[in-house]
């Protein structure tokens, strides 16, 4: 049996992001994926570094997102320089679009609550309104009333930011067990052990992050991650010359010039199939809110699963 | 069917080798690479290439009329302006882009040559008003 000092089982965003931290830090690490026949959520994110509205109710994860924010341009620039792959990095600040005075009155509410929750950290985030809002953001439909506007938000190339982990993983000469679906485990103190792939691999300490998986493998190791499935869906125009000055929370311009729509909400399980009305609803309300991606084609729209929480906190929202 | 062959679409590679004109940058050859398939019909149509007329079988696809134009490419990719020319002739692989009648961006492989069509180069990413 081959010991490591630590085996993360799932290669996703998270699980590679993990074996690779391990592994700089001079650790023996084995990184077990399952493979492309996994409910990935990595595939379907939507490449949002998303500091403004993380973390409603849970004070701890409000000042976890910024300090991600914080890292990002060292690790994009760390993933450029090696393995040499750009993951299409940016942090010029981010929008949240309200169509209507509810949705206004709500996000202002909210983002006072997270600003007050913030206490002695720094929470700096403004409602924009019709007059200045056209200045920040050109092109903007008349439903658009206001905004949520905070400095710290950002966006990425999700896609490409998975191979540059896996990449840079592999580089550091670890070990990576591809097509492995974990069946098996044993959990001592200080001993767990693993069966999959070739054999039974050990270590001292497993790193469960495979997403929804981890609801059949916690109980393994005598843990519960209940998590469950949501639905989202994204929608990707052709490719245009640079629009868009910044990401907003369903609509962001991608280094390539696509333009990606997004953020649909759906509870329907495991099924991963696409929806015509709900591809509708995300269509017509990135059109209200930038009348000219009408002009655009649709050239690309996919489904994914992401990994939720058993319960809806408001944390979750 | 050979893949040559698919590309053609129509068309029927040309034993070409070593008939490369030097002197066109944007058109590598005097003549295309590609000839006309003996199954095609005779009906013919006259579109236009990056200005010059080519005569395509009725029924070809506008990236038939590109290959038949005996262009280098038809596209130059949206970050590094690198040149590309219909490649999968399925539609998947967005290297046939062109701008057809003063429309940015389409897959010219997709879309059905018709008389009088204009058929320009896509170069890198589209414009779109605000």
């Amino acid at each position: 049996m081959k010991r490591y000092d630590g085996i993360v089982i799932g290669g996703g965003l998270v699980g590679s992001a993990i074996a690779y931290g391990l592994a700089c830090e001079g650790l023996r690490v084995a990184l077990v994926d399952e493979g492309d026949v996994a409910y990935r959520a990595s595939p379907g994110n939507f490449g949002l570094v998303w500091v403004q509205s993380k973390g409603a109710g849970a004070p701890h994860y409000q000042r976890w997102a910024p300090r991600s924010g914080d890292q990002w341009p060292a690790l994009a620039a760390e993933l450029l320089g090696r393995p040499r792959i750009s993951v299409g990095h940016e942090r010029p600040g981010g929008v949240h679009l309200c169509l209507g005075e509810a949705e206004l009155e709500e996000r202002q509410a909210r983002m006072e609550r997270m600003r007050i929750q913030s206490g002695n950290y720094r929470f700096d985030y403004r409602m924009l309104d019709y007059r200045e809002l056209p200045e920040m953001l050109p092109g903007l439909g008349p439903s658009v009333i206001g905004a949520s506007w905070t400095p710290y938000d950002g966006h990425a190339n999700p896609r490409n930011l998975l191979h540059a982990l896996h990449k840079a993983y592999v580089e550091k000469r670890r070990t990576y067990i591809p097509n492995t679906t974990v069946g098996d485990a044993k959990a001592a103190p200080g001993d767990f052990r693993i069966a999959g792939g070739e054999g039974e691999i050990g270590a001292p300490k497993v790193v469960l992050a495979a997403g929804l998986g981890n609801v059949g493998l916690t109980p393994l190791f005598g843990l519960s991650a209940p998590v469950r499935p949501q639905r989202g869906q994204i929608i990707v125009t052709e490719r245009a010359r640079h629009v868009l000055p910044m990401p907003t929370t369903t609509i962001r311009q991608t280094v390539e010039g696509g333009i990606m729509l997004g953020d649909s909400r759906e509870d329907v399980g495991f099924d991963t199939s696409q929806k015509p009305a709900v591809m509708q609803m995300i269509a017509r309300r990135a059109v209200l809110s930038f009348p000219w991606l009408r002009e655009l084609q649709i050239v690309r729209a996919w489904p994914a699963l992401r990994v939720m929480p058993p319960a809806r906190r408001l944390a979750d929202l | 069917m050979t893949l040559a062959a698919a590309h053609a679409n129509l068309f029927a590679p040309m034993v070409a080798a070593g008939r490369s004109i030097p002197g066109s940058t944007l058109f590598r050859q005097s003549a295309s690479m590609f000839r006309r398939r003996p199954d095609a019909g005779s009906a013919t149509i006259s579109v236009i290439v990056e200005g010059r007329t080519i005569l395509v079988p009725a029924g070809a696809w506008a990236a038939a009329a590109v290959l038949a134009a005996g262009l280098r490419s038809i596209r130059e990719t949206p970050v590094e302006g690198r040149e590309r020319a219909p490649y999968c002739m399925m539609g998947i692989c967005f290297d046939c882009l062109a701008e057809i009648d003063c429309v940015p961006n389409r897959r010219s492989r997709i879309v059905e040559a018709r008389r009088g069509m204009r058929i320009r180069r896509q170069i890198r990413a589209r414009e779109i008003e605000r």
